[in-house]
């Protein structure tokens, strides 16, 4: 490892511990700029979820938004902040296990479909605006127009009691 | 029917059974060939079936594998040749589809090759563009989903009926056929064991009816007809037989008649010999009559030793003058019939009567040494039968008896009323010891005399002249040494004495005796 590289890692750890208290206290005061929102394209027919609900959805264990409609999953790619919110609240798995997750059920059969990696928060927002069925998650302040933000036990992002941060639990 | 034709239809019934089984046979290899051909194209179209679906679903991981790598890299087209095998054996799938599957199989390969479109698009983008990879998978999923969910289960769950109902089909088709083929074989068997036990029957008890038969005729039961009323070989044989039978007791019946007037004319010429041989016996003697009878002629035959016997009734001229001719011939015919039994008694021969002349002959034809004693004892029962008899008119006839004893010869003359005869000197000095004796004397030569003399008293006379002039010893019989009529003896029986001198002499039994010296 070069001199550089070892400045810039403790700077990192730096940062860390010294910038994340901060957002956690701005986001604490702050409202829906920390949340984590799950996005669905405008012609999904449901407009909020349950918290059970939700993770059935995502771990691939409900398909079909009805009878015509399949769900197509979109998550972040590794190393994200949502993806690692998401596999830490709904998943409740590490990276490794959450891969082994979807390799096995493959493998059973139990899905053609797998979630598609995404590399940022416009993609997200591009693919589920496009793709019928599409679900997706994405940090709150980066939502535009073209998909649906769903609620979450009747909570949408911002308003208290919403359980969903990008910080995770 | 005839047997030919009987076995030739056994025959060509069972070679007809033989042929439909073969036929049967051939039909159930066809028919299996046909379905096996049908099975084992649902066979192949369900293995190609499964590695359709093997090679979609390994293309459908693969994309989903590698769109869940992180900072994936790219792939080019590494992976079209899996596709484009994949491509190939859709299209030889549907190649093998038929007519029912075949718009299935269309729409299969159409369907793939949208998918093969996306998958390619999405291993070309992969690591390079993350939209276009990521809008390939999305299309590709439902695409690939549709593939392997829906088209590819319904075409298996359709291969698998046309697989199972061709499994089924063929199954039917061996158990029917193996049942058929069973079924003619049992058939056949029960139409040959019918064939074979009908002919067999007809011919065992046909035969063994004309078996029966021929050996009843054979046995001369001529009578016996065989009852086979068939028209073919066996019943022609069975006439044949008939018409033998019928014909040999035609023919029995012949020579039965032919047999019994055979038998007639055999007893009749029997008869006729009898008769004959009578006759000729009453002229011959029985071993010369043989022997003409046989041979037609009799050789002349020496005799060495014989005795000839001659009597001549004394008076006889004077006689024929007292009596008329047929009591004079009845009276010799009383004497001669008299000495004709003595002479047979002492198994002389007679040879011939020269009018009141009677002549006969010991030992000879048949040779016996004791002739000259049996001669004397028939000689003294002549005597005593002329000595017995009483003549009409108180006649009292004498008869004199001359013996002598030599060679002879003996032979048959003339060819009608021929007569057996003896010649020689012997004979002619009988003679003279005849006409040189005395009235119911027995006179014998010298020669008689030696050979004589110890069964008999002789008186000598010395030597007389014979009318020849010539002189010859003789000697007048008068009686049996005392010596040999010691002893008593049965009625009827010779004396002992006499018996065992005459044993002695001759080895033999006395042939008879005079009765009148027995007392």
């Amino acid at each position: 490892m070069t001199r550089f590289q070892s400045q810039l890692a403790i700077a990192a750890a730096a940062a860390v511990f010294v910038l994340v208290p901060a957002m956690r206290s701005a986001m604490a005061q702050g409202g829906a700029a920390g949340d984590l929102a799950i996005v669905v394209n405008p012609g999904t027919p449901v407009d909020q979820l349950a918290f059970t609900d939700l993770r059935q959805v995502l771990k691939g264990e409900k398909q079909y938004w009805n009878k015509n409609l399949p769900v197509v999953l979109f998550v972040r790619a590794p190393t994200s902040a949502e993806r690692s919110a998401v596999l830490d609240v709904i998943y409740q798995m590490s990276e490794p296990q959450f891969k082994q997750y979807w390799i096995a059920k493959q493998f059973r059969a139990e899905t053609t479909s797998s979630p598609k990696n995404l590399k940022s928060n416009e993609a997200t927002q591009q693919f589920v605006a496009t793709t019928a069925g599409a679900i997706g998650f994405m940090a709150a302040r980066d939502v535009k127009a073209g998909v649906k933000v769903l609620k979450i036990d009747g909570h949408a992002p911002g308003d208290s009691g919403y359980k969903l941060h990008l910080t995770g639990k | 029917v005839t047997i030919r034709r009987r076995l030739t239809l056994g025959f060509l019934t069972i070679l007809t059974l033989f042929a439909v089984n073969e036929g049967i046979q051939y039909w159930s290899a066809q028919l299996r060939a046909r379905t096996m051909a049908t099975l084992d194209h649902a066979l192949k179209r369900q293995v190609q079936m499964a590695t359709v679906r093997q090679e979609v679903t390994n293309l459908h991981n693969l994309m989903v594998r590698q769109a869940a790598v992180e900072d994936a890299q790219p792939v080019g087209g590494m992976f079209d040749m899996d596709i484009s095998r994949a491509g190939k054996d859709i299209h030889d799938l549907a190649a093998m589809s038929d007519a029912n599957d075949r718009a299935v199989a269309d729409d299969l390969e159409k369907t793939y090759g949208s998918l093969s479109e996306a998958w390619k698009t999405f291993f070309d983008n992969l690591g390079v563009d993350e939209f276009k990879y990521t809008a390939a998978q999305l299309k590709a999923e439902p695409i690939g989903s549709q593939v392997l969910d829906r088209i590819l289960p319904a075409m298996q769950s359709e291969q698998n009926d046309d697989v199972t109902r061709a499994r089924k089909e063929f199954e039917d088709t061996t158990r029917v056929t193996d049942r058929v083929s069973v079924g003619i074989f049992v058939l056949s068997m029960l139409v040959s064991v019918g064939v074979a036990y009908v002919l067999g029957r007809y011919l065992t008890s046909s035969l063994s009816e004309l078996s029966q038969g021929a050996s009843l005729i054979g046995a001369m039961n001529l009578e016996h007809r065989i009852s086979v009323r068939s028209s073919d070989e066996i019943g022609t044989v069975a006439g044949a037989f008939n018409g033998m039978a019928a014909n040999l007791a035609q023919a029995q019946a012949h020579l039965t008649a032919a047999n019994a007037e055979l038998t007639d004319r055999n007893a009749e010429v029997e008869r006729e010999k009898q008769v004959s041989q009578s006759l000729l016996l009453n002229i011959l003697p029985e071993q010369v009559a043989t022997e003409l009878a046989s041979s037609g002629k009799f050789a002349p035959r020496y005799f060495e030793d014989v005795t000839i016997l001659f009597t001549d009734f004394v008076g006889f001229t004077l006689a024929t003058e007292k009596l008329a001719a047929e009591e004079l011939v009845e009276v010799l015919n009383g004497y001669f019939t008299a000495f004709d039994k003595i002479v047979t008694r002492y198994q002389l021969e007679k040879m011939k009567t020269i009018g009141d002349s009677y002549f006969c002959v010991g030992g000879m034809p048949t040779r016996t040494p004791s002739h000259p004693i049996d001669a004397l004892l028939a000689a003294m029962e002549m005597v005593h039968e002329v000595e017995q008899r009483t003549l009409p008119g108180e006649l009292h006839w004498k008869v004199r008896i001359g013996l002598h004893s030599g060679p002879v010869v003996a032979g048959v003359v003339g060819i009608r009323k021929f007569a057996f005869d003896v010649w020689g000197d012997t004979v002619n000095l009988g003679s003279r010891m005849e006409s040189g004796g005395s009235a119911n004397r027995i006179n014998v030569s010298e020669t008689v005399y030696r050979r004589a003399k110890d069964f008999f008293t002789f008186e000598c006379r010395g030597k007389v002249l014979t009318k020849e002039k010539k002189e010859l010893e003789m000697f007048l019989l008068t009686g049996i040494q005392p010596g040999l009529m010691a002893g008593a003896c049965g009625p009827g029986a010779p004396p002992p004495a006499f018996v065992q001198r005459y044993r002695t002499y001759f080895s033999k039994e006395p042939v008879a005796f005079p009765a009148f010296l027995r007392g």
